[in-house]
């Protein structure tokens, strides 16, 4: 038995019982009226010289009923409930998984997510009964996927709790828990003065609603005082197979055409035979011929694990056009089909467009002949000039290259800094340095691929003392040679000394780390596709200055509007469903469109059979069937006896009348 | 207490004068005179002295020779004894509760009281009865005794308008008191609501049986007969008009009909006891005019003739 409401019912009982009782213990005032002769009255009243406040108490059966009327209002008021099992006090925190494998529906035509909302609605009301006035226990919503979202914060409102389950929406995240129950700690804890750094003393339920597959379950840990109840959702015999993964790569000679290929992974313990397909925006394109037969999962002997089945397929090289979508289906149906495609969008051809600001000869004539589409060259004057003008002009290039060149200041753009002062935050420089040798270097860095710098001597650099944000690329014996730093939106390879102040223009490498910092900064040339995505990240993309929103529509065709405030460094996000989502937005009176691919990449979230029992650690939590009744509220029938007892006494009355 | 503005303040509103026109025509009669009181029916100190011829009978020996009829004896010759009845001169004694219960109820039970007080009075001084008026009340026993003849009829209604209702009734002490000072044989009439929390038993058990013809003549108020007609509803606190007891009451029905009841059994059980005493019981509604209830309701009763 548990009182939801006590201190109601205690104050309707104090409030009313103790009038009452006057009503018939104190005498009522009664109007006067002069009789001849009370003689005849007396032989049938109950009250003969009457002076005193009060009188005796007897006997009424009026009294006793309209007594018992008030204690059972006021024991319906304090809404008792009766205990049926499953009841928990103090506090409760609803954990409820929205990851992708909860999609499916396996539970009675219904996504197991539904089915979780469900029977958290029906904790919820079993929890707090159905009382007038829930104040008990303290409930918390908590979604979970890939990071753990507050939906709930601890409240005794029920309706605040149905809410919070309500607004929960399905994702393709995976699940995490040890952030959940993070989360929900930091909620717990109440800062007691007198108690410094106690223990929590009440304890907490966590009611978590899940099919098992939890990506950092090992990781958890129960604490003294929490008591985990998990709800298993879904059936442990769900089909599924996926594209576990998929890449393309520019064929040589070819950067139009792309080579595709893919991964299929099976996690049902049956063989699955399948066709795959390749679409490209839109269109079909490729199907592998006769399909492909996929082994079932299994243990796998050797490892003493289980293990997914697992192919890997390729397709035809296929002409895609910058930004165009490269889709690999499988079209085998399973209970599962989030995972059955996976999306990627195309980079934009390798070529890139450079301005050279300042700069000798021979660094003109290196560009030159590198792989870029186009190479403009401008003075330093000019350039101070034209982007103090107009500072969006410097999105046309991709790459700037300033060449001993040090202008004032630097609009966001990606820029290589040869010798000079460049103005970047957090590079200080100091002074200069002279007869410098390289001391160490990142050899396997990008900017260093085919770049041998053991013979570089350098007669007069720059000193630098960089920030701890700054990347080291080239260390040399008296400070950094060789720096990249993320500044605004921009990005930055600085070489701390001129080339023409060294030997390096005179080694094979110095044209090699020219076309490679080219193609690092214009994140040209090293991926044929733009990277896809986990569910749940984000995507920063950088926009020309002047775009002040963009139009973000998701998988689903779902689109809302989101307001640009730094164009340089906008970030989307987080997308929680899989697929295609297109960012777009106006230069001008032209439409840019940006494609983002987002596509499941954990092979634990294709393993959707659902588990019956959770192992933390040492602990083991079996699953529990959902649907139990933890309460029963009492305080309706109560209701109804006090009813019944005023009819009672409403009859008692008359006839006494 | 208030002075009423319908209380009587003169005797002509006592007794006006078409009821006295009606009211000579009458004379009080005892039942106790005409069943044995005729002169001569046996020997005795108090024989009839009147002139008025009753019978014959044959002469004994002892009877008075003075009452043979010796012109029978002369033409039968045989004795023969005149008898005559006995003219006793009637005492008419009139008992009025003045005590505060009395003064109660529309009309008012004193007022009324003393008007047909007045009325039996003036009866009795028209035919030359001794009439003796006695009230008694927390005002005191006040006796008015010694009256005669039609002239002391302003005697007699100032002595009544001088009466005040208050108190308790001390009907026993009343009773016995003129009991002991009883002059003659007689009739009494006692004017009361008989509202007596010892109960009327004694005090009439003092004065019946004792030369007098009693009369109890019981006052009812109509909102005594019938409380819920006249306004009594509620949780009402009733303060007694004598000794201002206190009761409190929720008037229903049920206390309503309880409280006719009582009404009925404090009535009935007065009546009983008269009747064992061979008192005459009336009870008389405040509402019967008085020429009614003297010219018809007593007569009726043997009272009046």
């Amino acid at each position: 038995m548990m009182w939801l409401a006590p201190l109601a019912g205690i104050i309707l009982a104090a409030a009313t019982l103790p009038p009452l009782l006057a009503l018939y213990i104190l005498r009522l005032r009664r109007p006067k009226r002069t009789v001849a002769s009370t003689l005849l009255w007396t032989r049938q009243v109950e009250d003969l010289r009457a002076n005193s406040l009060f009188q005796r108490m007897r006997m009424s059966w009026l009294l006793v009923l309209q007594a018992l009327a008030i204690a059972l209002l006021a024991l319906a008021l304090a809404q008792p409930q009766a205990d049926l099992g499953l009841v928990e006090s103090g506090r409760v925190v609803l954990l409820i998984d929205r990851s992708a494998s909860m999609g499916v529906k396996d539970a009675d035509g219904r996504s197991r997510l539904e089915q979780a909302k469900r029977e958290a609605h029906d904790r919820v009301s079993a929890l707090f009964g159905t009382g007038l006035f829930s104040q008990a226990p303290e409930v918390m919503v908590v979604a979970l996927a890939r990071e753990a979202t507050v939906l709930s914060p601890f409240s005794t409102l029920a309706a605040r709790a149905h809410d919070a389950i309500d607004a929960i929406e399905a994702t393709d995240e995976t699940t995490t828990l040890v952030d959940a129950l993070d989360v929900a700690r930091s909620f717990m804890e109440v800062p007691n003065p007198d108690k410094q750094g106690a223990p929590q003393e009440s304890g907490v339920t966590l009611e978590l609603w899940s099919d098992g597959r939890i990506a950092d379950l090992e990781r958890c840990v129960i604490k003294p005082g929490e008591h985990l109840r998990f709800h298993p959702m879904g059936s442990s015999t769900a089909r599924n197979a996926g594209v576990a993964g998929a890449g393309v790569s520019r064929l040589a000679g070819n950067p139009d055409e792309v080579a595709v290929f893919a991964r299929i992974m099976n996690w049902d313990e049956a063989p699955l035979h399948s066709d795959v397909e390749l679409w490209v925006d839109g269109t079909l394109r490729a199907v592998l011929p006769n399909g492909i037969d996929v082994p079932a999962a299994g243990e796998d002997p050797s490892r003493k694990t289980w293990l997914p089945g697992e192919v890997r397929v390729s397709f035809p090289s296929v002409t895609v056009k910058p930004d165009g979508i490269v889709e690999v289906r499988l079209v085998a149906s399973d209970d599962q089909p989030a995972d059955n495609r996976m999306a990627m969008v195309a980079a934009p051809s390798a070529a890139a467009r450079v301005l050279l600001v300042g700069g000798s000869s021979i660094t003109r004539g290196l560009v030159q002949a590198l792989p870029v589409k186009s190479v403009d060259a401008v003075t330093l004057d000019q350039f101070t000039t034209r982007t103090a003008a107009n500072p969006a002009w410097i999105d046309a290039f991709d790459v700037v290259v300033l060449d001993g060149a040090s202008p004032p200041s630097l609009p966001p753009a990606r820029y290589l800094v040869l010798g000079g002062t460049a103005p970047f935050e957090g590079l200080n420089p100091y002074g200069e340095k002279a007869d410098v040798s390289m001391r160490s270097s990142q050899a396997a860095h990008p900017l260093l691929r085919f770049v041998n710098l053991d013979e570089l001597g350098v007669a007069r650099a720059v000193a630098y003392s960089p920030a701890s944000d700054v990347e080291t690329i080239v260390e040399g014996s008296d400070g950094p040679l060789v720096m990249t730093l993320a500044r605004s939106g921009g990005q930055a390879v600085v070489v701390a000394f001129n080339p023409l102040d060294s030997n390096w223009p005179f080694q094979r490498g110095f044209v090699n780390f020219m076309a490679n910092a080219i193609e690092f900064l214009a994140a040209s040339g090293r991926e044929a596709a733009l990277p896809t995505i986990a569910p749940g990240d984000t995507q920063p993309i950088r926009l020309p200055s002047g775009v002040r929103s963009l139009t973000l529509t998701s998988p689903a065709s779902g689109s809302h509007e989101i307001t640009v405030t730094d164009p340089a460094q906008v970030v989307i996000g987080p997308l929680r469903q899989a697929g295609v989502w297109t960012a777009r937005w106006h230069e001008g009176s032209e439409e840019r469109t940006r494609p983002i691919a987002v596509a499941l990449q954990d092979p634990r979230e294709g393993r959707i059979g659902t588990l019956e029992s959770l192992s933390l650690g040492l602990e083991t939590v079996r699953g529990v069937q959902g649907g139990e009744s933890g309460r029963s509220a009492l305080w309706p029938w109560l209701m109804l006896a006090a009813l019944a007892v005023l009819t009672l006494e409403w009859l008692v009355y008359l006839r006494k009348v | 207490m208030s002075e009423r503005a319908d209380a009587p303040r003169t005797v002509d509103q006592l007794i006006d004068g078409p009821l006295m026109t009606r009211l000579d025509a009458l004379d009080v009669t005892s039942r106790k005179i005409f069943q044995g009181k005729v002169q001569g029916e046996r020997r005795s100190r108090r024989r009839g002295q009147s002139v008025e011829f009753a019978d014959f009978r044959p002469y004994v020996a002892g009877d008075d020779l003075r009452f043979v009829d010796w012109n029978i004896y002369g033409r039968l010759d045989r004795l023969f004894l005149k008898l005559f009845l006995e003219e006793e001169d009637l005492s008419l004694v009139l008992a009025i509760d003045c005590s505060g219960s009395m003064d109660w109820g529309t009309p008012n039970k004193f007022d009324y009281a003393r008007r047909v007080a007045m009325a039996l009075g003036y009866v009795g001084l028209v035919n030359h009865n001794r009439v003796s008026a006695f009230g008694f009340g927390g005002d005191g026993f006040h006796p008015l005794t010694g009256l005669r003849g039609r002239r002391r009829t302003r005697d007699l209604g100032q002595w009544l308008l001088d009466r005040k209702a208050a108190g308790d009734a001390g009907f026993d002490d009343a009773m016995r008191t003129i009991a002991l000072g009883r002059q003659g044989r007689g009739v009494m009439i006692v004017l009361s609501d008989f509202l007596f929390r010892d109960g009327a038993e004694k005090g009439l058990r003092s004065v019946a049986g004792r030369g007098f013809d009693v009369y109890a003549l019981q006052l009812i108020a109509p909102e005594e007969r019938d409380p819920g007609m006249h306004g009594l509803t509620g949780d009402l606190r009733f303060i007694d008009s004598e000794d201002g007891a206190e009761v409190e009451m929720t008037i229903t029905s049920k206390a309503l009909e309880a409280y006719s009841q009582a009404t009925v059994a404090h009535a009935t059980a007065l009546r009983d006891f008269c009747v064992r005493r061979g008192i005459v019981h009336v009870p008389v509604p405040t509402t019967t005019p008085v020429d009614e209830l003297l010219l018809d309701y007593l007569r009726k009763r043997g009272l009046l003739r």
